[in-house]
């Protein structure tokens, strides 16, 4: 009797067990998100992010991969001008007014600039209110707004599940991006962790063609730690036959007011568009820097495990 | 003698006016502007290959949607039983092996839903749902063609894009429907995978 008993117990808690994994297990917890660069169209973000999970090999439940689509001007030469003027801004601070206009944006608050309440809050906010936030480029607020609506919501319905057996978490956050991608996920990283509060040790950024001067990480890294992609204070790959980041390169010694990108850290020896520069067809088309990605992509994936 | 220098100095003066008048010290940001069109153009001639850019300087006019008539003519000749243009169908019958049944199921599936994106969605809420079949069906064909489905879909891709018109309806289409979107298939890989060897997408 007293064993037929422990059976059922036994029963009741390899049930509870398998229901509580189930619920919280086929819930992603990882967002991989690929921005793409410039001149790319829905369908060619799509390839890139098909190549790059054949080249990552992850498969894993808890893991969804997704393209936050930056649609282009539909001219290349708009296109990188954007970037240059990107470039030129990067390192200005974002206004106070610039501010509480997206954090309205985004609490749905709709003070009349100049009223009572919009000096309220502004004065409440002020503290948050982040003196290197650096440049936001154009509809910063929709693709807050964007991000909000796929992974906040996720967010707080596993925080829920998760509060009733354990301490709060947050979704883990993995942006990708190529080329201009990379200003706009330094800038949303940015945003997410310090007027959102979102924890820097949850979202991490790991750079493809970085045009930006800093990948903003919870490892910081150094110049002189460039030298090797491998080395895992290293968030970003950029080659040194890259014809896009060298003109940018250019660009920067040519005008001493605007920074110039991280230094190159491999070198392509195999591209299939002349301008070496493109992700599926220049740095997932070369073998070694192909490795590399994958390498850096997985680590960082299981560094949020 | 002092009506010549009232006049030598009203010419000096009209001299010095002009020369103001046109004539300033390139700012700053005059400077910065040339530099970023002379870096922009360096780039686009070494995309084009031809050590002139061809490409659309101006900045972009607002784009307005098409008649139904234009956006037929766009649409091409369809005359199969798939909804996708012949010429797409073709190229797809040809790189894939017919008796690779899987394949040419998934491609031309993905032919449909960037068809369909493209020349039929009414409203972004349509569009995103194409697109998140899409993203299946993109799945299933490189389950199918695993060294292949970028040459396929790279392909297919050139002939939806073939004249300048179609190229800049495809990108209004997706500067409408997908900017700033967060998009994919809301199905985890296995999920996917279960989809593809059902047929069920």
């Amino acid at each position: 009797m007293q064993i037929r008993r422990l059976l059922i117990l036994i029963s009741y808690v390899v049930i509870l067990f398998s229901t509580f994994n189930t619920v919280l297990y086929s819930a992603p917890n990882i967002f991989v998100f690929h921005i793409n660069g410039v001149n790319t169209s829905e369908d060619d973000a799509r390839g890139n992010l098909k190549r790059l999970l054949d080249v990552v090999n992850n498969s894993a439940s808890n893991v969804e991969w997704r393209v936050l689509y930056n649609p282009t001007s539909g001219s290349l030469l708009n296109d990188l001008k954007e970037v240059m003027r990107q470039k030129k801004l990067e390192n200005r601070n974002l206004t106070m007014d610039d501010y509480v206009m997206v954090y309205m944006k985004v609490h749905h608050l709709t003070y009349p600039v100049g009223s009572k309440e919009y000096a309220q809050l502004k004065a409440n906010i002020k503290s948050e209110y982040v003196k290197d936030l650096g440049f936001v480029g154009r509809d910063f607020a929709t693709i807050v707004d964007e991000f909000h609506d796929k992974v906040e919501s996720i967010s707080q319905g596993l925080m829920q599940l998760i509060n009733r057996y354990g301490g709060p978490r947050y979704v883990d956050v993995l942006f990708v991006p190529h080329s201009q991608g990379n200003l706009y996920a330094n800038s949303l990283r940015s945003y997410l962790i310090k007027a959102e509060k979102y924890p820097s040790s949850n979202i991490a950024i790991y750079g493809v063609a970085n045009p930006a001067d800093k990948v903003d990480n919870t490892v910081n890294v150094a110049p002189s730690l460039a030298g090797d992609p491998r080395d895992k204070s290293v968030k970003y790959i950029t080659g040194d036959d890259d014809f896009v980041i060298n003109a940018l390169n250019d660009f920067s010694r040519q005008l001493p007011v605007t920074n110039p990108p991280l230094p190159a850290n491999v070198h392509l020896r195999r591209c299939n568009d002349v301008l070496c520069h493109s992700f599926k067809d220049a740095y997932l088309f070369d073998e070694n820097s192909r490795e590399i990605i994958a390498g850096k992509v997985n680590a960082l994936i299981k560094g949020f495990a | 003698m002092k009506k010549l220098l009232s006049l030598l100095l009203v010419i000096i003066s009209s001299l010095a006016l002009l020369l103001f008048k046109y004539y300033s010290p390139p700012n700053e940001e005059q400077n910065i502007e040339a530099t970023i069109e002379a870096v922009a153009q360096k780039i686009v001639s070494r995309a084009e290959g031809t050590g002139e850019s061809n490409d659309e300087e101006s900045e972009p006019k607002a784009k307005e949607q098409l008649a139904p008539a234009k956006l037929s003519e766009l649409e091409g000749r369809i005359h199969n039983e798939y909804g996708i243009r012949d010429d797409v169908l073709r190229f797809i019958e040809i790189h894939i092996p017919p008796d690779n049944k899987e394949g040419l199921k998934a491609a031309i599936k993905y032919a449909q839903y960037e068809n369909q994106i493209h020349y039929h969605a009414k409203t972004q809420e349509e569009a995103l749902a194409l697109d998140k079949k899409a993203w299946v069906a993109l799945t299933c064909l490189g389950m199918a063609l695993p060294n292949a489905w970028d040459e396929v879909t790279t392909g297919a891709g050139k002939l939806l894009n073939d004249t300048p018109e179609r190229r800049e309806h495809i990108h209004e289409v997706d500067q409408r429907f997908f900017a700033w979107k967060s998009l994919g298939s809301d199905l985890t890989h296995a999920e996917e995978e279960a989809k593809c060897k059902s047929g069920d997408y």
